[in-house]
């Protein structure tokens, strides 16, 4: 029974018709993965089980295709390791097959790999504004901090790039500092992390302060004179909608007089008003952001191992083809 | 190596082309070995003044540009002459090789009318992994077209019995040939782009149409390296597999290029 059951498996039968059905069925179904966006688009965006979640079971019919594809594929790559593995057991007599079977090798290691990494990792967007230091996602302990942005001017006089330089901390300690763009990315474990683009973020806001007669820019950091010798000083500032939050600290030397959060929609604390500050906003400072792509996939390393035995293995059957030939050693003719 | 010089060479490329076919067709009647050496010298001149017009346009861009239809049509026809003169080589396929004249020609002449300037190279295209996973891609499609070709003449000959063509087995052992070296080449290929994808993505596969079709390309022909040990996929079988290979191929190149929206636009 297990002889019989191994022989199956290692059917090269068995593999043209598992081949021939993923092939017949991709075609369908990759069509109907081009003209249904809403649901398939989102498969470069997140991993299997996610992406099952929020949109293959919604389209039960629409996706029925893509998991018959990969259960397919799946008994393929099996079917392959197989062959393989009943190649090396008969390994004497068969040697000078080791490039075919290094492809096959290959090949069901790529699969394996694809399907750990799509059931086991993840992916996710990181935002950086220059400065700001942000942990990086799916590897505790790595931190992240954009140093700067510049962009890359071409011949037409537009930017056709864009340099994120930053710096790598693990922990407290800075293990490196790189610049990502274009098929440039930062390897971190089974991370990978790729500049996505650029966007831009609301840091502060530049506002009229009219009891004082001058303008002031809001941001994080800013320590904005008023009245006497009192001074606010700007902590932080979150975005509700349309309604900015602004954490402060009101100072005259060294003694707090007021500290807390403040929105434009509340009426103005007391300690604020009489020290002149009654801001009228008029316009959002904005500044740009790195757009980072992090990618974790935990076969990645196993993917480029496949990769390898295909390369050396397409290279040696190459090369013992061109010799078969020459001794005649091809199947026969019926 | 100026515009003017480059056009001049496609221009020159193209007649010598020409003649060659024309005289192939004439050929294929006579079946002169006199005229069949003209038309290998023709063909050997035209591919040599194609391959200096693509190594001049390398030189001027500083990559190989195969970055729009113009050039990627020249570029696929520059590969299908190296399979032709490949197989005249090594088998002397003579006529055999029609239909991959022709299509040489019929590239070359439908990229003649289209804008033949550089353009310059965005960097997300500005990598080794780019240039490889270009020849190998090319190459494989180049091969697989001769596969047609000789799948066609295979099915023709089971019928005509032609003195003209290759006896049967001649045309299977060559059409492996063809399946086999392009499967090797088409795998460096989608090596290549994986790891060209995975250093401009963060991940070696995407769900989009071309890579989908690419993947059923390498399956279908990595299929047919199987089927020729299966005795009812030998001959015939394997003749008709070519045919229907070279459909997924030509829609993976200039269907999902020209009438689909993907990441391998064509124009």
């Amino acid at each position: 029974m297990l002889t019989r059951l191994w022989s199956w498996f290692c059917s090269l039968k068995v593999a043209i018709v598992l081949a021939s059905l993923v092939t017949a069925i991709a075609i369908a179904g990759s069509l109907l993965m081009h003209f249904n966006p809403q649901i398939f688009a989102g498969l470069d965006t997140y991993g299997f089980g996610d992406w099952h979640r929020n949109f293959g079971r919604r389209a039960p019919l629409l996706a029925s295709w893509f998991y018959l594809t990969g259960a397919l594929i799946l008994l393929l790559a099996v079917n392959t390791a197989c062959c393989f593995i009943d190649w090396l057991l008969h390994i004497r007599s068969r040697w000078r097959k080791i490039g075919e079977y290094l492809i096959h090798l290959g090949f069901a290691l790529v699969v394996f790999a694809y399907f750990w990494g799509s059931f086991a990792g993840s992916r996710a967007q990181l935002s950086l504004r220059p400065g700001q230091l942000q942990p990086v996602a799916f590897q505790p302990g790595y931190f992240l901090r954009l140093e700067s942005i510049e962009p890359v001017i071409g011949v037409s006089g537009r930017p056709v790039d864009l340099l994120h330089n930053l710096s790598v901390f693990h922990g407290d300690t800075l293990t490196q500092t790189t610049t990502l763009h274009a098929n440039t990315p930062l390897f971190l474990g089974t991370v990978t992390i790729v500049a996505s683009g650029s966007g831009q973020q609301v840091v502060g806001y530049n506002a009229i302060l009219p009891d004082l007669g001058h303008a002031a820019d809001l941001i994080p950091g800013a320590l904005i004179p008023l009245a006497g010798a009192t001074r606010l000083q700007i902590n932080d500032i979150r975005n509700d909608g349309n309604n900015p939050h602004f954490n402060l600290t009101l100072v005259d030397a060294d003694i707090i007089l007021w500290e807390g959060w403040y929105t434009l929609q509340q009426a103005l604390p007391d300690p604020l008003r009489k020290a002149g500050f009654h801001p009228i906003i008029r316009q959002s400072l904005m500044m740009y952001t790195s757009e980072l792509t992090i990618n974790n996939d935990p076969g990645r390393k196993l993917a480029l191992l496949g990769g390898i035995c295909l390369t050396i293995g397409v290279l040696i059957a190459l090369f013992s083809f061109y010799a078969k030939r020459r001794r005649g050693d091809r199947p026969d003719i019926a | 190596m100026s515009p003017t010089f480059q056009i001049l060479l496609l221009k020159g490329a193209f007649t010598v082309y020409l003649l060659a076919t024309v005289l192939s067709l004439l050929n294929t009647r006579r079946h002169s070995q006199p005229l069949q050496r003209t038309i290998f010298w023709l063909f050997t001149s035209a591919f040599t003044l194609h391959t200096l017009c693509l190594l001049g346009r390398w030189y001027v861009a500083g990559y190989l540009p195969v970055t729009n239809l113009f050039s990627t049509q020249f570029f696929f026809s520059w590969t299908l002459a190296a399979t032709y003169l490949y197989f005249e080589l090594r088998y002397r396929i003579q006529s055999s090789g029609l239909f991959v004249i022709l299509l040489t020609l019929l590239l070359l002449a439908s990229a003649m009318p289209r804008d033949p300037a550089i353009p310059p190279l965005i960097p997300a295209l500005d990598t080794p992994l780019f240039t490889l996973h270009i020849i190998f891609s090319f190459a494989g499609y180049a091969l697989f077209a001769m596969a047609f070709s000789l799948g066609v003449l295979y099915l023709l000959q089971v019928r005509l019995k032609s003195a003209l063509l290759p006896n049967l087995s001649e045309l299977r052992k060559m059409n492996e040939e063809a399946i086999f070296l392009g499967f090797a080449l088409f795998t460096l290929c989608m090596i290549f782009g994986s790891i060209w994808a995975q250093v401009a993505w963060g991940y070696y596969f995407s769900w989009n149409i071309k890579s989908v079709w690419s993947s059923i390309v390498w399956l279908f022909y990595g299929g047919m390296c199987h089927a020729k040990f299966v005795r009812r996929w030998q001959g015939s079988g394997y003749a008709w597999l070519s045919i229907a290979g070279f459909g997924v191929v030509l829609f993976t190149y200039l269907g999902i290029g020209l009438l689909m929206s993907s990441n391998h636009p064509l124009d």
